[in-house]
């Protein structure tokens, strides 16, 4: 009868330390929080406020971000702008576990990296930073002026393999393609060829910088070059690739180039990511670099 | 009795946060990496023990390829890197912070007249096929290449940076201190010759490379092409000591202290 009340009076008395532990550490956390603002802003005073951020990912985006960056740092200049790349995943993964503060990204976000950012409690927002385009070129004298994104998507597979049968001469059609690490081939297989397609085999791997003398008279090609005047630049089911058709997303092959950010924002966050978006820094660059903006 | 144990909880409540589980014992920090990240990262390790005295902290060098492959294996706890991760070495449960950035300047004698060449007439010279200034838009006379030791860091970075892993070309001047390569430079119209940023003398011309001209933003922003990113890594689930030695070497003293080494800050 006596035994039995014994543990019930110990169990307080052995649950206590945690509820103090606890209590303590309530007592303690936002102390220390509220020690170090004070003495941040104590230094702020001081000094001029020294911030840093450090942006990783796509090679894509880097021309502008190294643009924005020095701008950027050259009107705030106690403020590091660190730019490095490493491609899409790595800037993705970077900014999930902490290692940078802004991805520089070119796809969709991985399912791996969604899940890792689920697990991590991590909430990731994305903005839209500009858009690029590929457009298909072929030789001056080619009769045709147009193709569907059926019809494209049929050549660059090699299910049509004469021009004939597009309307225009009895000629084999001469496939090129890109290197495959590339940007411009990432955009064209994804809009034009799917998941469940490939490039033929029989293509033949031309950069942009041969382009003119590889794309002879019944050749095809497709470059992210948008103002080759020595050769003929096709619109895809009626839609010329310019500016405005690109940025609507009426011009289909194209891509859109995005900047994350872990939630919630920092104001150095938030403050860089506008000028990225302000029409006379981060979008004027994109101009001079041959890219759509977000609001053209 | 209660303000006794509340202190000892306190107590307690500290060392779980600092993750020791006894404070008599020295904690062990094993870093490991790049060399030329070993040297700088000295006078860092030195202060940080004076602030941790319980710290006993080893730094070796063995590369950085093997140190990612030691940090996976749990052997080490910091892998010191003299360039990024690569995607296939790259996984989930690894953290790299970028520490310092750091420039390779191209000097020439101020009297020569070419002061901008790109990547591919940079290769070219250093490799040895091109070996006249006329070839490269500038005046008479054979380029004098003058190299450093071989077991330079900085020349192994070069060849990283400029040569895709070739070596420099053998034939040419090879000296230890970069204030041999500036006197020689400075004495030698004809010579070419690279420093790291810090060691940049206004007795000789540094080129631009690509148009890029070698300045503090332009290394930070990643445009400047022969710039070098050092990296602290660490596994996801790091020991409470190595992330403090991370948080140190990003912090303010960390930073200054690699300034004061040459390098370039990043936070």
């Amino acid at each position: 009868m006596q035994l039995e009340p014994r543990p019930s009076r110990h169990r307080p008395t052995a649950y206590r330390p945690r509820r103090w532990a606890i209590r303590c550490l309530a007592l303690i956390g936002p102390l220390v929080t509220a020690f170090a603002t004070f003495d941040g802003r104590a230094d702020a005073q001081q000094h001029p406020v020294h911030q840093s951020i450090q942006i990783r990912g796509s090679s894509a985006v880097i021309p502008l971000a190294q643009r924005v960056a020095e701008a950027y740092m050259t009107d705030h200049p106690n403020t590091i702008v660190a730019v490095s790349s490493g491609g899409n995943r790595r800037g993705i993964k970077s900014l999930i576990v902490g290692t940078c503060d802004m991805a520089m990204v070119a796809t969709e976000i991985p399912p791996d990296l969604e899940r890792l950012a689920l697990e991590r409690h991590v909430q990731l927002v994305g903005t839209e930073l500009f858009h690029d385009a590929v457009v298909a070129v072929v030789h001056p004298s080619n009769s045709l002026w147009d193709l569907s994104m059926h019809q494209l998507h049929e050549v660059f597979r090699g299910a049509i393999t004469n021009w004939k049968e597009l309307g225009g001469k009895n000629a084999p059609i001469v496939v090129l393609t890109q290197d495959p690490d590339s940007g411009t081939f990432d955009i064209f297989k994804k809009a034009v060829l799917g998941n469940d397609a490939v490039i033929t085999p029989k293509a033949i791997v031309s950069p942009d910088d041969e382009l003119i003398e590889h794309v002879t008279e019944n050749a095809i090609a497709y470059t992210s070059e948008h103002d080759m005047k020595e050769l003929k630049i096709l619109s895809i089911g009626g839609v010329h690739a310019n500016v405005r058709t690109i940025a609507s997303g009426q011009y289909p092959i194209r891509r859109t180039l995005r900047l994350y950010q872990r939630k919630p924002v920092t104001p150095l966050g938030k403050a860089l990511l506008d000028y990225f978006l302000a029409p006379d820094k981060g979008q004027a660059f994109v101009r001079t670099l041959g890219d759509v903006p977000v609001n053209p | 009795m209660s303000t006794c144990r509340l202190f000892s909880l306190i107590l307690l409540a500290c060392t779980l946060l600092c993750g020791c589980k006894k404070t008599t014992e020295p904690e062990s920090l094993l870093i490991a990496g790049a060399s030329p990240l070993r040297y700088r990262l000295e006078q860092i390790v030195k202060k940080f023990v004076a602030a941790n005295p319980n710290a006993h902290v080893v730094c070796e060098a063995g590369g950085s390829a093997a140190a990612l492959v030691a940090l996976k294996h749990g052997a080490i706890d910091i892998a010191m890197l003299s360039r990024p991760v690569a995607a296939d070495e790259d996984d989930q449960y690894l953290r790299d912070y970028l520490i310092a950035r750091d420039g390779l300047a191209i000097i020439v004698n101020p009297s020569n007249p070419v002061s901008d060449l790109s990547e591919s007439q940079l290769r070219r010279i250093f490799k040895g096929e091109v070996t006249k200034w006329k070839d490269v838009g500038g005046s008479e006379g054979k380029i004098m290449l003058i190299d450093r030791d071989k077991k330079s860091s900085l020349r192994q970075s070069l060849e990283e940076l400029l040569l895709d892993g070739d070596t420099v070309k053998s034939a040419s001047t090879a000296v230890a201190a970069a204030a041999d390569v500036i006197a020689a430079v400075k004495a030698t119209p004809t010579a070419i010759g690279y420093v790291t940023l810090h060691k940049m003398s206004p007795a000789v011309k540094a080129l631009r490379v690509g148009g890029v001209e070698m300045t503090k933003l332009t290394m930070l922003s990643g445009r400047y092409p022969l710039s070098r990113s050092f990296y602290l890594a660490v596994h996801l689930k790091a020991s409470a000591l190595a992330e403090r030695f991370v948080a140190f070497t990003r912090g303010q003293q960390g930073q200054a202290t690699l300034a004061e080494d040459g390098l370039l800050p990043v936070f």
